[in-house]
């Protein structure tokens, strides 16, 4: 959904409420950036960092102590009495793991007819759920809230993307976040290294959050992070009073929008530049998006 | 400044107006449209710094609305500004003396309350609205000006007081004097001094030159009343106070017009049982007089009241259309005959004594008896101690010429001599004839009524030259050859006729004509004495009564009463020589009455009168423009700011809603140019980069 329209209102012969078939058309001129390779335990269509069994040769080394004698290349030590082993370039799959925040605050639109956040989180994980699967890489999908609400593994096939994007259509917003919670009852669910993708409004400690995904960055995953905001939360239109109430913790503010705007906004600002500074310092990457903006543009970025 | 509200019942209005914003406000906090926002905790953050910068501003808007609704509720009680820091302006302390006009003029009417009354309601509000004083002090303008203070006062109470309780005095009153006295109470303190003179202006009250004031005096005048039509009753008299028994007095009373239009008057006078009325029309700024004749009963004795009024509406002061005399009927006048035997005959001395029993207000006394009158004949050593004594009463004495005597040389100016005449038993003697028509001995004769007082003839007389009859002489009667008959003159005090017609009628035909006896009664009513009526008749308005009795007083105790029978309070003068008694307190334009009052029988015999009359001078109800007032006070004085309040404002106050509505809309449109403020320049939008 290009426009920014609602997948509930696409035709029938839609694929799921959040991938249409023209967006499934656009997505398959896209391939899985490089930039995102990641290590995977299957061979497939991604080189992998790491040397192993293939069929593609890599080059020549000198055999070391504790390497497995399987590799040693028994006919130029027999040319040259040396012991070299023949290593190759790894083909791996990709392994992609998605984190989707369902909390309630993902359930805001700015617009009466605009996406909410959770909308928009949806169209990009099965956009790019499609995508990895497309060429047959692995994804996972994790919805969490206070902690993990649903886990599909990862699954490459054309059955696990459709398993996928029917967890995506019956989810439903539910109630607080605790985002670094989420992530770290997360971890032990995953079996291999790849790349985790979290996509959340990140409305939470910027501090917590990224221990949290500390943890995941140890063990060698590479992190990106899709914030996904609603123009209202970061312009707070209007020019009255209101009676402002957290969906989560039902916690109420009454303000006037423009009396509270300056000081609002440099909260937020605070709040993203806090979000983007960690992450720079820990490498990871860190996409901020609006739900009025395109996440086939998005995903377009991912993979060029 | 004070405020008042006209409607304060509505100042509940500007409460609740108060209320309303205030409520709304706390509504409008409580109850605004519900927003679901997940980034709450920013936005709460975002408040606790921004909440201490806009809540003056909020409650800026606050209280604009408030002060605005309750100032336009304000409105609607009616607010009046009145009276402010001063009359004469300034706001520092300040030294005020009040002079206020109590005098008779003061009683009119000044539209549906007197003179006085609203000058004693102004008095009472420049006493509250001067600011704030250091001294005050308040002078009556009386006859006699008097001060509240013998120094000047440090409280407003007693004035107040004073002038809550005050009455009109009904004395003449003297502005000149009432501001000599401010000025010698205002001459004794330093600083801002301040003189409120409330006062109708009165001509007659204003008429002095005005007497200089002490440095740096602010002198306010405040004139109270208008000028209306007045008709006065501007005097009451009597041809004689103390007639004679059976002597009818003539009652004159002069009416006044002080207005320019022409009037008709009724006056109502009335004496015991009797009542005359006469109307008469006076020009504008004219005076006519009427006159009625009462008689008394010649029984009556002891004091009348004479009462005159005018009667009728439309005239400013009451007080001057009442006027009051008292007459007293005399007692009949004690006439000696001293007519040595041989000096007249028999038959004349026996006319004489017949003449005196039927004129019933004399009465014949032995010549050693006090007598007011005397006829006498013969030598003049004869008669003259009764001569002198009588002088000395200031009565007259007919002296009887002779062929023994004719007069004292001593007596007659320039010394005239003459001789005796006696014509024969068949002669007709001399005629009589007019000597002046003019003598007031003939005045009764002028209308015929009574006959002629000369017709008829002598044939006995005393002739001298009439040439020589010597200056100071009246000659009413002389005889057809000039020689007087009848002539009079003043000496030591009384009066000496010189009675040149026998009345033996034998020698004259003259004692046979009806004019005899009315000339004869005529002569004596010229010769008797004079007395001056008691001086308890008479007291000024602001001065004191006393009575002295003239006899000795029965057992009872004496009082004064009003015209109302009210007991007036009066001491006991030991310090006379006889007992008399003295009204305790000033009196007023009036008749009152001492009497002698007997417990027992709860009675009261009055025995004397004291007439207080208006004063004169208080008559006239035109007033002087306090222009001229000011105009003099400044040519004379080395200060003096002087200013006239504007009255109307300071009696109904300045209306003030007007402003208050002008300011509450003024703090609509403040509040409304704050909110387009905050609107068109609202805190931008700043999208966050992404």
């Amino acid at each position: 959904m290009a426009d920014g329209r609602p997948a509930n209102r696409e035709p029938a012969e839609a694929l799921s409420r959040y991938l249409r078939p023209e967006d499934a058309r656009l997505l398959r001129a896209m391939t899985f950036s490089p930039r995102m390779m990641v290590d995977g335990a299957l061979s497939g269509k991604h080189r992998s960092r790491l040397r192993g069994a293939s069929m593609e040769f890599h080059e020549y080394r000198s055999y070391a102590p504790g390497d497995s004698p399987a590799l040693v290349d028994w006919r130029v030590f027999a040319r040259s009495d040396r012991l070299h082993l023949r290593t190759f370039r790894l083909e791996t799959h990709l392994e992609c793991h998605l984190f989707l925040d369902a909390s309630a605050s993902m359930d805001f639109r700015s617009e009466e007819d605009g996406l909410t956040k959770l909308d928009w989180a949806s169209h990009f994980a099965a956009g790019l759920a499609y995508v990895v699967t497309l060429r047959q890489d692995r994804i996972s999908l994790t919805i969490f809230d206070e902690g993990p609400r649903a886990f599909l593994p990862p699954g490459g096939t054309r059955g696990h993307f459709r398993r996928m994007l029917s967890m995506l259509d019956t989810n439903e917003a539910g109630g607080r976040t605790d985002l670094a919670g989420a992530l770290e009852k997360s971890l032990p669910l995953l079996r291999r290294r790849g790349t985790v993708i979290v996509v959340s409004d990140f409305l939470a400690d910027p501090a917590a959050v990224f221990q949290a995904l500390a943890a995941y960055t140890h063990r060698g995953y590479r992190v990106f992070l899709f914030q996904v905001l609603t123009p209202a939360e970061l312009n707070l239109p209007g020019s009255q009073t209101r009676r402002y109430v957290d969906p989560e913790t039902g916690r109420r503010v009454t303000a006037h929008s423009d009396t509270v705007r300056t000081a609002y906004l440099e909260e937020i600002e605070a709040h993203q530049r806090a979000l983007a500074a960690l992450a720079s310092r820990r490498g990871i990457g860190l996409v901020q998006a609006r739900t009025d903006q395109s996440w086939l543009a998005q995903i377009r970025d991912l993979t060029r | 400044m004070a405020l008042a509200f006209q409607d304060p019942g509505l100042l509940w209005l500007a409460a609740a107006a108060g209320a309303v914003p205030l409520v709304a406000h706390l509504v409008a906090r409580t109850r605004p449209p519900e927003a679901i926002l997940p980034t709450v905790e920013f936005l709460q953050r975002a408040m606790r710094g921004v909440w201490r910068l806009r809540r003056p501003q909020d409650w800026l808007m606050l209280l604009l609305r408030i002060l605005a609704l309750v100032i336009l509720a304000l409105g609607f009680a009616r607010p009046l500004q009145l009276a402010g820091e001063g009359w004469g302006g300034g706001t520092d302390e300040k030294h005020l003396v009040l002079v206020v006009d109590r005098s008779a003029s003061m009683a009119g009417q000044a539209g549906a309350q007197s003179r006085f009354s609203v000058a004693t309601a102004r008095a009472l509000e420049a006493l509250r609205g001067a600011g704030r004083l250091a001294s005050v002090n308040l002078v009556w303008i009386d006859a006699v000006p008097d001060a509240l203070h013998p120094d000047m006062g440090r409280t407003t109470e007693p004035l107040e007081r004073a002038l809550r309780e005050a009455a009109v005095s009904g004395e003449a009153g003297s502005g000149a004097a009432a501001l000599a006295l401010a000025a010698e109470r205002l001459a004794t303190v330093s600083g801002t001094r301040e003189l409120v003179v409330i006062s109708d202006f009165q001509t007659g009250s204003w008429s002095e030159a005005l007497p200089p004031l002490p440095e740096a005096t602010r002198l306010v005048w405040i004139p109270v009343g208008e000028t209306a039509d007045n008709l006065s009753l501007a005097a009451l008299e009597s041809s004689s106070t103390q007639p004679l028994p059976g002597e009818s007095i003539e009652v004159l009373a002069r009416i006044v017009n002080h207005g320019n239009e022409r009037r008709r008057a009724r006056i109502s006078m009335t004496l015991g049982a009797q009542r005359q009325t006469r109307e008469l029309e006076i020009e504008g700024n004219g005076e006519g007089q009427v006159s009625a004749e009462f008689a008394l009963d010649p029984d009556e004795s002891g004091e009348l009241p004479l009462r005159a009024a005018l009667e009728g509406e439309g005239d400013a002061l009451a007080g001057d259309d009442g006027r009051w005399i008292v007459v007293r009927q005399r007692e009949p006048l004690a006439v000696a005959l001293s007519l040595p035997e041989g000096s007249v005959s028999e038959e004349e001395r026996e006319v004489w004594s017949r003449l005196l029993r039927s004129i019933l207000w004399t009465r014949e006394v032995a010549p050693g008896d006090p007598a007011d009158l005397a006829i006498v004949a013969g030598p003049t050593d004869s008669f003259l101690p009764l001569a002198e004594a009588v002088w000395k009463k200031k009565g007259g004495v007919i002296f009887r010429p002779t062929a023994a005597a004719g007069l004292p040389t001593d007596w007659e100016s320039g010394g005239a001599a003459g001789s005796w005449q006696k014509s024969g038993a068949d002669e007709a003697g001399w005629s009589l004839k007019t000597g002046d028509e003019k003598d007031p001995l003939l005045a009764l004769f002028a209308s015929g009524e009574y006959g002629n007082p000369v017709a008829g003839s002598a044939r006995d007389r005393w002739r001298i030259d009439p040439a020589e009859a010597g200056p100071g002489w009246a000659v009413p009667v002389r005889y057809v050859d000039d020689v007087p008959a009848i002539r009079r003159r003043a000496i030591n005090g009384g009066s000496l006729w010189w009675w040149n017609l026998p009345l033996d009628p034998e020698l004259a035909s003259w004692t046979r004509q009806p004019a005899f006896l009315p000339l004869v009664g005529e002569a004596l009513l010229l010769s008797r004495p004079d007395r001056a009526d008691p001086p308890h008749w008479l007291a000024y308005a602001g001065g004191f009564a006393r009575w002295e009795p003239e006899d000795y007083l029965e057992s009872g105790e004496v009082v004064l009463l009003d015209e109302a029978g009210t007991n007036l309070a009066i001491t006991e003068d030991g310090t006379s020589l006889g007992r008399s008694w003295i009204s305790a307190a000033p009196l007023e334009p009036g008749l009152f009455r001492w009497a002698l009052r007997d417990r027992e029988l709860q009675q009261d015999r009055v025995l004397a009168h004291t007439v207080v009359p208006f004063p004169e001078s208080e008559m006239d109800p035109g007033a002087i423009d306090p222009a001229s007032l000011v105009a003099a006070a400044a040519d004379g004085q080395s200060s003096s700011a002087l200013a006239k309040p504007d009255w109307e404002k300071m009696r109904d106050g300045t209306p003030l809603w007007p402003w208050f509505v002008a300011i509450a809309l003024a703090l609509f449109a403040l509040e409304a140019l704050f909110l387009m403020l905050r609107r068109s320049s609202p805190q931008p939008a700043r999208p966050i980069a992404s």
